[in-house]
């Protein structure tokens, strides 16, 4: 059944989560924003696990196009899914994170403004793959928006630096020089939790792939099974 | 009053990938068991 890979993944995915929580659980609380700064340690995860998840919407939907195989656009479908699962969980998160650090659960941030816009243009891919019936066209037209959203996350990544913004600068900045203003211990639970995060990303897409897979299988087998009833 | 919160946004994100986890699982034996 499932392979020896995907399993590897999920006993790996469940350790180092494991191990981030024990690290954020023991990391120092914060000047500032006290205990509070624990959030930081899944919410972040949490949002750079949507970005891989878009990330790779957009490279498979690209191998659908210069390919023309399903299996592309399953694996772009399986990857969108959890970008927006991801993209949820890190806006809700982030909303609880508010409430006690700006002192409302919502703003119209371009921060937060920008990730509500990217969950609906993944939600409306998966509008639009349901509207489609014909396999290849639902596919080529998913591929596309899988593409074209992605311009999504530099948008989201950038807008803390090119607006005003509530929101707090990127916690590592990544243009120009490197930069971690924090105890080595909070960095330390951050980036566990990061790798944590990484792997249970391409587990779980793994994992949906693997259920894509079965289910079309079914449906063509069906399909199969009547025309030969019918001829 | 802070950990409320921390409590919060760890049981949101975890229960949410556990839920999520346990639906393909969910799913896929569906697969498997379906004549």
């Amino acid at each position: 059944m499932r392979d020896r890979l995907t399993a590897g993944l999920g006993v790996l995915a469940l350790v180092m989560v494991a191990v981030g929580l024990y690290f954020a659980a023991v990391s120092p609380p914060d000047e500032n924003q006290k205990e509070l700064v624990r959030i930081m340690y899944v919410h972040v995860p949490a949002a750079w696990m949507s970005y891989m998840a878009y990330i790779g919407t957009m490279l498979y939907s690209l191998l659908y196009l210069l390919r023309r195989d399903t299996r592309f656009d399953r694996v772009a479908a399986a990857s969108a899914e959890l970008g927006v699962l991801m993209t949820a969980l890190a806006l809700f998160s982030g909303s609880l994170w508010a409430k006690p650090t700006w002192g409302t659960y919502w703003t119209w941030d371009p921060r937060l403004t920008t990730t509500a816009i990217g969950l609906l243009i993944y939600l409306g891919y998966f509008i639009i793959r349901g509207l489609i019936d014909d396999p290849h066209r639902r596919a080529r037209v998913a591929a596309v928006l899988g593409v074209v959203g992605t311009l999504y996350i530099p948008i989201n990544y950038m807008s803390v630096y090119w607006w005003r913004s509530i929101h707090q600068m990127p916690t590592v900045q990544i243009l120009g020089k490197p930069h971690i203003a924090a105890d080595p211990r909070m960095m330390g639970a951050f980036f566990a939790m990061l790798a944590a995060f990484t792997v249970l990303y391409f587990f779980l897409l793994r994992l949906r792939s693997i259920l894509a897979f079965r289910e079309e299988a079914r449906t063509i087998a069906a399909e199969n099974a009547q025309l030969q009833r019918s001829a | 009053m802070y950990m409320v919160f921390v409590y919060w946004v760890y049981g949101v994100i975890f229960l949410g990938l556990a839920g999520y986890t346990a639906w393909i699982f969910k799913r896929l034996r569906d697969e498997e068991t379906r004549p």
